[in-house]
């Protein structure tokens, strides 16, 4: 077996794992734990990935400064996004907000996709700093492992650690009964325009990963597919429980990739239509969207609190009581 | 009675304040006026608008006319969680408790309005955030200690009983060391020995805490062992004020609650 060809194989999942990672945890402060529906994290995913974009293009001298600078850029720019698209959102409750949120990510990609500067259809190309200073393609994607790994760890530390805080039970009561929780004090605005910055920046972080990694963004990555793929990840992990979301992510990701893998060009019977000369055969990975849909259907019919259920995995020799202060 | 002159004294005072809903006027010219350490019952037939009173009070809703002060300060331009953070608690007549949390932890977002430690110190997990959750944790489990919730801390508020809710949702506006608190039919749903027990609760609760107390309520024998005075709402207007043996025989209230007497 080639072995670089197996390290660019499942190096290039992991870190498309991590990517999706970072949004879904990102998404899932948002529509989670805070229960504003959005639908629009795409936008922020975007805004990110085409900040980090012009700052690795146009910023002086093309170095590793304008690569490390793309991360912050981006998440700033995404933060930015955030409460350009939050303050007036936010008035909005359940699917109104959803709506809105759509609406937004959706103008947004538009606008990309008829901005010369932002390369329309076609996208932009980013110069590839870390393939082009290594000698061996599998550093590329030892390095971006490496990245990607730490971004998710970062994305999981600073989250788990505001919702386990006072901050996090306010965002929690919002969640739970947003006009109780105002009258307990909690100001009402404040929380959710934060809990949208904090989850658009690392919707953006996720964006300057993907960028810099992919050396591409076209406005058709960030499009309502990938949104809806993202809110049915967080649905289906359990929304409020990091453990789900983790579970879901990669279980969505990993089995259309494992069914192309292990079952490449193995036709099944899908039906029978006599005008196309019977039975008729499709191949397994293009089946993926039946049996999503079929999945998504079960969870919905049998665990509808999704796998987790706003639960979280403890291992089994920690007391309960003694995990966390808050 | 009610009206004293000493302005200074009063807590929380409501001045002549309306509201209405479309056609339907709610509450009118409704006045009260708090003193320190006192409990008052608010009484009425159903839509009289009592809990209307409340949301009025909380800063809910804005009255259309009126002045309301707490500690001698305006609260028309504060938000609810403004008027929280000024030293007003309120409890709900249909239990509202965050649901999908525990109970300590349903305590602990009580004291939202005084936490001291930032964003940025709750995210690197610093000491004044270690310190300050081991005390909040400290002053919760102290509250539900008092209410005897104590062996309940870990349960989902969903979960407990319906007595305990409502002493739950006592526990909760406590933590925002108010120095009013409004309860919205406390004793609803609740047998004698309960709401006697109830009772006795409030009356050590406003001790320990120097807490002044309106309260909703329609269990009759409870209110009118428990408060000083009494004001009696009906169709937002207040008919009567006085002492619960004065609107016991209060000729207004009776018609209020049974109707006129056929002659």
């Amino acid at each position: 077996m080639d072995v670089d060809r197996l390290i660019s194989y499942w190096g290039h999942h992991i870190i498309m794992m991590c990517v999706w990672l970072t949004l879904t945890l990102s998404l899932n402060l948002i529509n989670g734990f805070c229960g504003l529906f959005s639908l629009g994290h795409q936008g922020f995913w975007a805004v990110g990935a085409y900040a980090a974009a012009v700052t690795t293009i146009y910023f002086p001298g093309h170095g590793w400064a304008a690569f490390l600078l793309s991360f912050p850029a981006a998440m700033l720019a995404s933060a930015i996004f955030g409460i350009v698209v939050g303050l007036p959102c936010l008035r909005l409750k359940g699917d109104y907000l959803a709506i809105a949120t759509l609406g937004f990510s959706e103008i947004l990609r538009n606008l990309i996709q008829n901005s010369e500067t932002l390369g329309q259809s076609l996208g932009l190309s980013i110069p590839n700093l870390v393939r082009s200073s290594v000698s061996e393609r599998r550093n590329f994607y030892f390095i971006y492992i490496a990245l990607a790994v730490f971004i998710v760890a970062l994305t999981l530390i600073v989250l788990r650690n505001l919702i386990h805080s006072a901050h996090g039970r306010a965002i929690k009561a919002i969640r739970d009964d947003d006009r109780v929780a105002e009258i307990l004090g909690v100001n009402l605005t404040r929380y959710k325009v934060l809990v949208f910055v904090t989850g658009a920046a690392f919707a953006g972080l996720a964006g300057a990963l993907f960028a810099n990694y992919n050396s591409l963004v076209t406005p058709d990555d960030f499009n309502f597919n990938a949104g809806v793929l993202m809110v049915v990840m967080v649905v289906l992990g359990g929304m409020g429980s990091f453990t789900g979301t983790v579970a879901a992510t990669v279980l969505l990701y990993f089995t259309p990739v494992l069914l192309s893998l292990f079952l490449p060009n193995t036709k099944v019977p899908v039906f029978y239509d006599p005008t196309q000369g019977g039975v008729v055969y499709r191949e397994v990975k293009e089946l993926w969207q039946v049996l999503f849909s079929v999945l998504l259907i079960i969870v919905v019919l049998v665990r509808p609190q999704g796998i987790m259920g706003g639960r979280e995995w403890r291992w089994p020799w920690r007391k309960p009581g003694v995990r966390r202060i808050s | 009675m009610a009206a004293t002159s000493a302005t200074g004294e009063m807590l929380l005072s409501a001045r002549d304040i309306r509201k209405s809903f479309g056609g339907l006027t709610a509450v009118s010219d409704f006045t009260v006026n708090l003193l320190p350490n006192e409990i008052v019952g608010l009484i009425g037939p159903n839509g009289a608008g009592k809990t209307t009173v409340f949301n009025l009070l909380t800063g809910v809703y804005k009255p259309d006319s009126g002045a309301i002060e707490l500690c001698g300060k305006s609260t028309l331009p504060l938000s609810p969680d403004r008027v929280t953070a000024c030293g007003l608690a309120r409890t709900f007549q249909n239990i509202r408790l965050f649901s999908n949390m525990t109970v300590l932890e349903n305590v602990k977002v009580g004291f939202q309005s005084r936490i001291q430690s930032g964003l940025y110190t709750s995210l690197i997990r610093g000491p004044k955030f270690r310190h300050e959750e081991l005390r909040i944790d400290e002053q919760a489990r102290e509250l539900l200690r008092l209410l005897g919730l104590d062996s309940d801390a870990d349960f989902l508020s969903t979960n407990l009983p319906y007595g305990k809710q409502r002493k739950l949702e006592i526990a909760r506006a406590l933590a925002t060391s108010p120095k009013v608190l409004l309860l919205d039919e406390p004793a609803a749903g609740m047998n004698e020995s309960e709401s006697a027990n109830l009772r006795d609760l409030l009356v050590q609760v406003r001790e320990q805490f120097k807490l002044t107390i309106l309260l909703i309520e329609h269990h009759m024998p409870f209110v009118m062992g428990l408060v000083g005075r009494l004001l009696v709402l009906d169709h937002g207007v207040t008919i009567a004020q006085g002492t619960p043996a004065e609107i016991r025989c209060n000729p207004a209230v009776i018609e209020a609650y049974l109707g006129k007497e056929e002659k």
